[in-house]
């Protein structure tokens, strides 16, 4: 496998973790609107862990690179750090508002 | 002939795998029309489209999916086959939910 493969693998991966922890904490986000609490508080936390995954592949980039060893940019690899970046916005978006959805629902 | 597309959130990662499901089909000799969409063109390919495959990006958006397209079939990829790339797997997939 060449360099260039193995670098649009790991971009498809990291697109694939990210995406699914996006989809995630969206169900989340939906199922605490339903006052289901629980089930938001599971799909947050398996959303955590699909992120952290897709964090992983980035770091280990990251670590090459200042390693001193060249990182071949390409399309494919900057959409994948894009999908990372959204995610981590709206995870931690998310967090805040389930926790305002359950002060709604308190009221 | 029947019409698979890929759909993910823009059809820039859905291209690349359905590029691969190409090159898969074509040495099988298999009759399938394979399209990579993004959510904001997907409406261009729902006409002819016999299956829809959900990229895990945009999981979330199944059920809008199947409302919005009753008519379709739809099936969620799972981020494992997506994130290996594996044209081979998501092309006999999307078949076999084609056949059923």
């Amino acid at each position: 496998m060449t360099e260039k493969d193995q670098l649009q693998q790991k971009a498809f991966k990291i697109i694939a973790e990210a995406g699914s922890a996006k989809s995630l904490v969206i169900l989340a986000l939906q199922a605490a609107k339903q006052q289901q609490m629980k089930e938001a508080e599971q799909k947050l936390a398996e959303a955590r862990k699909y992120f952290n995954d897709a964090h992983h592949y980035h770091r280990d980039l990251i670590q090459k690179e200042a390693q001193g060893i060249d990182v071949q940019l390409s399309l494919i690899f900057m959409h994948a750090e894009d999908q990372l970046m959204s995610t981590e916005t709206i995870i931690i978006l998310v967090e805040e508002m389930i926790e305002m959805y359950q002060l709604i629902h308190e009221k | 002939m029947k019409h698979l597309v890929l759909v993910c959130a823009v059809g820039m990662s859905s291209s690349m795998l359905v590029n691969r499901m190409i090159r898969i089909a074509e040495k099988k000799e298999l009759e399938v029309m394979i399209h990579a969409s993004g959510m904001g063109d997907l409406s261009s390919f729902t006409d002819e489209a016999d299956a829809l495959l959900i990229s895990p990006q945009i999981h979330y958006m199944e059920e809008k999916i199947k409302m919005k397209y009753p008519n379709i079939l739809v099936m969620s990829l799972s981020a494992k086959d997506y994130a290996e790339m594996d044209g081979e797997k998501v092309l006999m997939q999307g078949l076999a939910l084609i056949k059923d």
